[in-house]
């Protein structure tokens, strides 16, 4: 039996078969075939359907050596051609150039057009756009198994649920669920409190609160299996040969704890500290709102000196309403190009975005935005790998999400060095520099900074 | 713990000047206490759930307390076994905790030099050495130690490829779990729909735009109060239009502009928006952005943006709200609704297989524009071809100009009396002022503009 599939796979691919890297061997071709195919076919199977059309025609695939068929030199397309025709109880041979018209009436030729896919080219070019390089496609597969991870349980979508708690067992094991706090002055007919676990009136509000419900045993489970997997996380980062950002020798290497300084940060010189990979910046900036921190003017954060900090990397500016501009043009006047805009998307208790509360001027605000500079052309980051979206509940005044972290760590490797700016005690992290007023005290690790640092103050 | 090591763990304890002095027995009393406070808060924490307000790095108690000492641990695990020795003597600079936390800096620095330069042992310091055996343990502990709170939706995505945003609970319905503000969108849609005008579409190449629109205001003088600029496509021609365009002219006083800027337009339209002549007559007020589902999403923006310098993938969608003229939200009540939208919004997966399908513009955002204005001259221009892909469709309400609109019925005379009798803003409803978010009343001179209200 002669295999129709066997024959347009040799004849579209010809030359990606018999060039580098696969050079025309025969088990690789086999695979490849395998898998577009997604046949159950076997290796014996294979050889026989190609010896078979070796027997047709003996001019179709050409052998590097006659004697041991392993490596293909030549596949003749026009043999195939033929062949394919011949089959196909079709004397015409088909001209590469113009193209046959397959359809007749005028209806079939206007539902050809309309089909997206029927162009070659346009595939072609399709395909030429949405390339993702293999080097993004390794990263990506690194990190599975290089990044810890964390204990992660649905949240139940079903409003039913809710009511009927303790009787829906399967789903009430696995997921969490949010149960009503129906208390004595709870009117239930006004709805979910805006504040939900932050209310400071929960004895009096007549809001509905909620309280959460996490499956403890499937909990244990689930952290048990993250536990199991992150046991093997070293292992896996020194066996993997792929590093974009991080040398072999680093792995090695424990990162380094937390380190801070307190300081006001319009006056502190920045030299002392050095260069780093990446920056973060939440300036309190000054939005004419009563805030219960001090706040910093905009000439203020315009005017320091984060040119010299680093030579090349990135920087990430919390922004907010009428500052996303003026923090573009910092970055602009800094040096950096503003390549990215990351999203927070700010979510309540219930896991669903913020939608009442006046939260903004004109609209409610239910997310907040975090520009991404970049200077120089640093090739060691590992670009592409996450999307520009975060969703994260929110917190106290402020307080931005710790999932960023773990997206620059990936970014720019483990032992990059990292510096947050206008930091407080809660940014303090293994592998950061945080500097801000808010600090307590000094914790400094790294002996270079430690001995600029001592001299600075030496000198007043 | 010993106190020998102790003191190695914590050399110049507070600032030096008040604990220096502290005797032998306080000293003890204090390190015991210290120690105590650490086994209970480890107990403590195990036992029940951090409340999201805890600091992150105080679930990791051991890590954290047992603070790594490089010397102690050179002593401990591999001296022994290095012919490399180091010096004990050089204590190592640990924790130096000001005595109080000082958030005035002027206040606060003039004592803590005289400390430093008073320890001589700082001055030669060696470099921390980095055991091998200890990076291992230390690394696991960072792994495993995170305890359960919250989901980590970017750590979720890396191991299973799943979207954030997919997690997002009120994605169909926004307002859920509010059914004022439920009301209030019914209400708010079904006026809206009340006072619409027939769907207008207005065929037109993308060269004759401008030309179209100057005969509109020289000649039939039409007149605009809400004009949406673009659509989710990158092939726009937004710039050339809005330079070529007196766009003050078809634009009412007050009204709304809605601009979208994605991908390699944004920071061409940004800096046309900054410059100083259009800065003043529109006022960017808020951004609005759409989020679609995931990369299989008609709306996804990838497909012909892909940019090789992008650090993250772009999954998102800008729309710029700008304001000519003069409202207030407190006053104005007549022509716009504050706070009613949010300027987020997720594409909703099942409503796209029904009526949202492949729109060049979600229908969402154009209710948000409904919602907000008041008027009911709503223009849309969409300065680009938009392919069979994401056809142009005609909105009630709105007149769309496009060159791949399915309807071309725009007359100006024609749409100028159904203005006429419909009116140029919706009136406005006792129910719907009843329900809609207000400003507060002021009632000192100090307003506080974070107060929320239920």
């Amino acid at each position: 039996m002669i295999d129709f599939q066997l024959i347009s796979f040799l004849k579209d691919h010809h030359r990606l078969l018999i060039n580098q890297p696969i050079n025309g061997c025969i088990y690789t071709i086999f695979t490849l075939f395998k898998n577009q195919y997604n046949g159950g076919i076997e290796y014996e199977e294979f050889i026989k359907k190609l010896n078979l059309l070796i027997k047709i025609d003996p001019f179709i695939i050409q052998f590097r050596s006659n004697t041991n068929q392993e490596e293909i030199e030549f596949i003749n397309t026009l043999n195939l051609d033929i062949l394919l025709q011949k089959l196909n109880n079709s004397n015409e041979i088909s001209n590469p150039i113009i193209k046959k018209e397959s359809s007749t009436s005028q209806l079939d030729q206007l539902q050809d057009l309309l089909k997206p896919n029927n162009n070659p080219d346009l595939i072609k070019l399709y395909s030429l756009i949405n390339y993702t390089s293999t080097s993004t496609k390794l990263s990506k597969e690194k990190l599975k198994f290089t990044t810890p991870k964390y204990p992660f349980i649905e949240i139940c979508n079903n409003q039913q649920h809710i009511h009927l708690t303790k009787t829906n067992t399967q789903c009430f094991q696995t997921k969490i669920h949010f149960i009503p706090l129906i208390k004595n002055h709870t009117d239930a007919s006004l709805g979910d409190c805006s504040y939900l676990d932050t209310c400071h009136k929960m004895d009096t509000c007549r809001y509905i609160h909620y309280q959460k419900h996490i499956p403890q045993e499937y909990l244990n489970s689930v952290e048990q299996k993250c536990n199991e997997f992150n046991s093997t996380i070293i292992k896996n980062q020194k066996t993997s040969f792929w590093n974009i950002n991080g040398s072999t020798a680093t792995i090695s290497r424990p990162v380094l704890p937390p380190q801070w300084i307190n300081c006001d940060v319009r006056k502190f010189d920045f030299s002392i500290l050095g260069k780093f990979a990446v920056v973060i910046a939440d300036p309190a900036w000054n939005i004419h709102m009563n805030l219960p921190y001090g706040t910093c003017n905009d000439t203020e954060l315009n005017s320091l000196p984060l040119s010299s900090i680093q030579d090349e990397g990135i920087i990430c500016l919390w922004v907010t309403g009428r500052t996303i501009e003026i923090g573009k043009k910092a970055l602009v006047n800094w040096g950096y190009k503003v390549s990215n805009e990351i999203i927070w998307i700010k979510t309540n208790q219930l896991g669903r975005t913020i939608c009442t509360g006046r939260t903004g001027h004109w609209l409610n605000h239910s997310k907040e935005h975090l520009i991404i500079g970049i200077k120089g052309s640093p090739n060691w980051l590992n670009k592409n790998l996450e999307t520009d979206i975060l969703v994260s509940g929110t917190r106290e005044t402020s307080r931005k999400p710790d999932e960023l972290y773990g997206m620059m760590e990936r970014l720019v490797g483990p032992h990059a060095r990292k510096l947050e700016i206008f930091g407080r005690d809660h940014n303090t992290r293994f592998g950061w520099f945080t500097i801000g007023n808010q600090l307590k005290g000094n914790q400094i690790v790294e002996h270079d900074v430690l001995k600029r640092y001592e001299t600075s103050k030496m000198r007043g | 713990m010993n106190r020998a090591t102790y003191r190695n763990y914590y050399p110049h304890q507070g600032d030096g000047s008040g604990r220096r002095n502290m005797n032998q027995r306080q000293h003890r009393q204090q390190q015991n206490q210290q120690q105590n406070s650490h086994q209970n808060s480890h107990q403590h924490q195990n036992q029940q759930y951090k409340d999201r307000n805890t600091n992150y790095y105080l679930e990791k108690p051991s890590i954290y307390n047992n603070f790594v000492n490089p010397t102690k641990i050179w002593n401990d695990s591999v001296s022994t076994s290095s012919p490399v020795t180091l010096d004990v003597n050089h204590s190592y600079p640990q924790r130096r905790f000001s005595p109080q936390p000082s958030i005035n800096q002027s206040q606060s620095q003039p004592t803590q030099p005289q400390t430093l330069i008073s320890n001589p042992s700082l001055q030669s310091t060696r470099k921390p050495m980095s055991p091998r055996n200890q990076t291992s343990q230390q690394q696991q502990q960072l792994y495993s130690n995170k305890r359960y709170n919250d989901n980590d939706y970017s750590n979720h995505y890396i191991h299973t490829g799943e979207q954030p945003s997919k997690f997002v609970r009120n994605v169909k319905n926004p307002v859920e779990g509010y059914p004022k503000l439920q009301r209030l969108f019914q209400l708010k849609e079904r006026q809206t729909q009340a006072y619409a005008c027939t769907p207008f579409g207005s065929r037109c190449e993308v060269d004759n735009m401008v030309p179209t629109l100057k005969k509109w205001i020289n000649k039939d003088q039409l007149v605009f109060d809400v004009i949406m600029i673009g659509s989710l496509t990158e092939n726009q021609f937004i710039y050339p239009l809005l330079t070529q365009l007196p766009l003050e002219k078809l634009c009412s006083k007050p009204g709304f502009l809605f601009v979208w800027a994605s991908g390699q337009k944004i920071n061409e339209l940004t800096r046309l928006l900054n410059s100083d002549s259009w800065a003043k007559r529109f006022r960017r007020s808020e951004e609005l952005v759409f989020v679609p589902v995931d990369k299989n999403s008609p709306y996804y923006p990838n497909k012909d943006s892909q940019d090789d310098e992008s650090l993250f993938e772009k999954m998102q969608w800008h729309c710029w709200m700008c304001i000519t003229g003069t409202v207030r939200r407190s006053t104005d009540g007549n022509l716009i609704h504050c706070n009613v939208d949010t300027d987020l919004n997720i594409e909703d997966e099942d409503l796209n297989n029904e009526e949202n399908k492949n729109l060049i513009v979600p229908n969402h955002i154009y209710k948000v524009a409904e919602n907000f204005s008041s008027a009911n001259r709503r223009l849309h221009i969409i300065p680009s071809r938009s392919g069979y892909n994401n056809p142009v469709r005609p909105r009630r309400g709105w007149v769309i100009m496009s060159p791949d609109i399915i309807l071309d019925n725009f007359e100006p005379k024609r749409y100028k009396d159904e203005i006429l009798e419909i009116g140029v803003n919706v009136p406005q409803d006792s129910e719907i002022e009843n329900l809609r978010p207000k400003s507060p009343i002021p009632r000192n001179s100090n307003l506080n503009q974070t107060t929320m209200a239920h």
